[in-house]
């Protein structure tokens, strides 16, 4: 056991996956949606590199692919949350991402680091920002003040208890090889740790991000748990395909919800719940007394 | 040649998605639906019983075919067809272009239909769970069609619960595949194809070793809760009833009558290879009591007052998916034939019944629409309540008399199908119960088994009352809500009604088709409650067939 390479980046993996967990926690802590999407931004980061560091180990570049969804989530993240709120009157999806992409490296307008135009081309300015619609910022600073999250000592004790759950559990289920034992373990506590987030919060966003990091635990598994280089190719097709998914319901989906119920909040999604009675003054104009329609 | 009509089969709707879409031709969706079934059940004639599998390999794309697929084939399609039907919608003047929204529309249901039929065929394991997910997308997309905001939250809720679930059954995949892993020795020896995770691979006994049966547990406990998300089985039920309730009729139709089957379908191939190599009660006794669970938690909520029928339809399904996981779990082939007959009897059953409903919906929905009340009508149709449909057996007979025939059937009254599926699982628990376990004292399965009997017959009788209840209230009753209103109401009366949807349908002659459609189900539902069908296929047969599939996995006969 001397100081290799392979030990080495055997320590440095160690190392990730218990700074995963740890960022996984404090985003279950969080009381506000910007704090909560830069831990996930660092989240992401580190899967990243740790998908690197495993098509290394193995030698398998298939599995270096792997390492594209979290970059491009880690791009990404901010500016697709905030398409929820920005006002996207008659502009396509592709349209949607584009923009999306193109402020994610560009905020405002403004360049910055390694933007290699200082100003969009008033063409792409003109397919990217259509008139009338709330910039980026701006409706990021709507949903950033939605956020009311509840008691963040409690989500810490519970993503704790998740941890040692999904430690026992590992342990117990896969005796003789440690190491894959811990890897599940890690994976299985950062998706016990995501269904916490998704049941505690109470906005959309943090629900959100919870998946994300619940998908992030599934990422896991595929890379460091099976380790099988001829379902690389597989894994890999179908983890873009569960990233496409989630894309298109931020996309399609959530600005929709934000137009038809104008707001984030949990608490606004409920008009489908039992108790939901509509008002009276309302039913009663619109039942004839017998007008109904005569045959079929 | 079988490889050919295969072919045909699953990418007939693809060709319609395309047409319906760029075309704007709306026909093109039942055009493709029926090619569709005509080429399944041509496939299925053709197809000796008992001859091997169809397989075809495109480099992971690995097609198996055999009967259970070609049964669950048979269901989606035929539901597919009757649902296509139902989506030929208004027209403009003569033209056959639809406008944006509509072929978008047909876009989505074609893609759902394709989806739905790839997650049938397909024989590895993960690519099964990229289809399931595939699903998923497109029919969250055809459940915000409408564009309200109850809509916009169904279609919200439909996705974050079951994306949350399946995620879960990736895991119990991954588990699988590291238990299988586990087994062979010497990766970098073996032959690459035996590196697949293939379901014709697994499903044989001994294909895991003995001290990896706990994972095994493990992973079959995880596929259970995430494929269950998705079939709608008990504690992750929420999504059901508002996915149901605000999708258009023939999205709720083929969701439930047919996407929670898929996702059913999917836990089969799982519950083969567990059972194969196991064998143990454990299996069976977690499928019975998911069941149970399922039957003892849609009966209050069948029994309560809904705001809306479609929920009420929607929580039945519940019920129906827990008959087929409670037949699944007695573990006898009998129970499992029963089981896939449920499947299909309640697919026709509860297409036709959302059909129906959304036809009356339809036309009763004309009257919001009048010049006078028509923002008041909107407001009153996004909320969502149906309230003000009572008294249908008076204003509409002929639906009417489909609507009583579907219910009758949908409780399980005896000349009807469901009727005969449900009594072949009661008889097959009881057999099971008789004949108690082969040597030794009696077993956990015993024990259960002497408390889910009683339960199934007693949910079963509240849920024949409930439904009853609703269905007459929704034939019969024309007091409560029609007497109680207003003096505004007689504004109605005199202003005619535009031309809406329902009205251009007569016109052009559509209804016809919709008229045909519930006709030809409600008869079908009666003939194979009388007998089981074997002209053009031999029905028994293929159940009997894939009930050996279930039970003892894809070796030759």
């Amino acid at each position: 056991m001397g100081l290799n390479i392979e030990n080495l980046l055997h320590a440095v993996v160690l190392l990730i996956a218990v700074v995963l967990i740890l960022m996984a926690v404090a985003i279950s802590s969080r009381d506000n949606a910007s704090r909560m999407i830069t831990d996930y931004k660092i989240q992401a980061l580190l899967l990243f590199l740790l998908t690197i560091f495993t098509a290394l180990e193995l030698g398998d570049a298939v599995i270096g692919f792997l390492a594209l969804p979290p970059l491009v989530m880690l791009v990404l993240i901010r500016a697709l949350l905030a398409q929820a709120t920005v006002v996207t009157s008659g502009i396509t999806v592709w349209q949607r991402l584009k923009r999306a992409f193109f402020e994610s490296i560009r905020p405002n307008g403004q360049p910055f680091g390694w933007s290699w135009k200082s100003r969009p081309s008033p063409r792409l300015a003109a397919t990217i920002y259509p008139a009338k619609d709330r910039t980026i910022e701006e409706a990021t600073i709507r949903w950033l003040r939605a956020t009311d999250n509840r008691d963040s000592t409690l989500s810490v004790a519970f993503s704790f208890l998740a941890l040692a759950l999904a430690y026992f559990f590992a342990f117990s289920l896969i005796k003789n090889q440690p190491d894959v034992a811990n890897n599940l373990a890690v994976s299985l506590s950062l998706v016990l740790i995501g269904l916490l987030i998704m049941l505690r919060k109470k906005d959309i966003i943090s629900q959100i991000v919870g998946l994300l990091v619940m998908e992030h635990g599934m990422f896991l598994a595929a890379i460091r748990v099976l380790r099988i280089p001829s379902l690389s190719l597989l894994f890999v097709i179908s983890l873009f395909l569960y990233l496409g998914i989630t894309i298109v319901m931020l996309v399609y989906l959530l600005p929709e919800l934000d137009r038809t119920s104008g707001s984030l909040m949990i608490e606004q999604q409920k008009i489908l719940r039992e108790e939901y009675k509509p008002e009276a003054s309302l039913q009663q104009l619109l039942v004839p007394e017998n007008g109904w329609p005569k045959g079929e | 040649m079988f490889e050919l009509l295969l072919v045909f089969t699953i990418l007939l709707p693809l060709f319609g998605a395309f047409f319906s879409f760029w075309f704007r031709f709306g026909l093109a969706t039942a055009i493709s639906s029926s090619g569709s079934l005509a080429t399944s059940i041509i496939l299925g004639i053709s197809h000796k019983i008992g001859t091997p599998p169809i397989t075809m390999n495109l480099s992971f794309i690995n097609v198996y075919m055999d009967e259970l697929s070609l049964f669950f084939i048979l269901v989606v399609n035929i539901v597919a067809l009757f649902a296509s039907f139902y989506t030929l919608q208004s027209r403009k003047g003569t033209s056959l272009r639809e406008d944006y929204s509509q072929s978008k529309f047909h876009l989505w249901f074609n893609l759902f239909h394709f989806t739905m039929l790839t997650v049938l065929v397909m024989d590895n394991l993960v690519v099964l769970w990229i289809a399931v997910q595939l699903t998923t997308v497109s029919s969250a997309l055809l459940v915000r069609h409408s564009g309200t905001r109850s809509a916009a939250e169904a279609a919200w809720k439909f996705l974050i619960i079951t994306t949350t679930g399946v995620i879960f059954a990736f895991l119990g995949t991954i588990l699988l595949a590291y238990a299988y892993y586990a087994t062979l020795e010497d990766l970098s020896k073996q032959k690459p194809e035996l590196l697949d995770l293939r379901w014709s691979l697994l499903a044989h006994p001994g294909t895991i070793n003995q001290s990896n049966y706990n994972i095994l547990v493990v992973s079959f406990l995880l596929v259970l809760i995430g494929y269950g998300t998705k079939a709608g089985l008990a504690p992750m039920h929420t999504w059901l009833p508002d996915g149901h309730g605000e999708a258009p009729a023939p999205v709720s139709a083929m969701l439930s009558g047919v996407m929670l089957k898929t996702a059913f379908y999917a836990i089969l191939r799982f519950f083969t290879i567990a059972w194969l190599n196991l064998g143990e009660e454990f299996i069976l006794n977690l499928l019975l009591c998911s069941g149970i669970l399922s039957l003892l938690i849609a009966t209050p909520l069948i029994l309560k007052q809904q705001y809306k029928f479609k929920r009420v339809l929607a929580y039945h399904s519940l019920e129906h998916m827990g008959i087929i996981a409670f037949g699944v779990g007695i573990g006898s082939k009998v129970a499992i034939f029963g089981a896939l007959l449920h499947a299909l009897n309640h697919a026709l059953t509860k297409a036709l019944m959302f059909l129906v409903y959304g036809h009356i919906q339809d036309s009763y929905h004309e009257i919001s629409h009048t010049s006078a009340g028509r923002s008041a009508g909107r407001s009153r149709y996004e909320a969502g309540n149906d309230k003000h449909i009572r008294g249908v057996w008076k204003k509409m007979p002929v639906v009417g008399t489909v609507l009583t025939g579907g219910g009758l059937a949908l409780v399980g009254a005896p000349p009807f199908s469901i009727f005969m599926s449900e009594f072949i699982i009661l008889g097959a628990a009881i057999q099971k119960f008789q004949d108690g376990p082969p040597n030794g004292p009696p077993d956990l399965q015993h024990w259960l088994l002497v408390g889910a009997i009683p339960l199934y017959l007693l949910t079963l009788t509240l849920i024949f009352g409930g439904l009853v209840g609703h269905i007459s209230r929704l034939l019969f009753d024309s007091t409560s809500a029609g007497r109680s209103v207003g003096r505004e109401g007689s504004e109605f009366e005199t202003s005619r009604y535009d031309v809406t949807s329902a009205d251009r349908l007569v016109k052009v002659g559509y209804a016809r088709l919709r008229f045909f459609s519930f006709g030809s189900l409600l008869l079908l539902m009666l003939i194979s409650g009388l007998t089981i069908i074997r002209w053009p296929l031999d029905l028994p047969e293929l159940l009997n067939e894939s009930a050996r599939i279930v039970l003892e996995g894809s070796q030759p006969r």
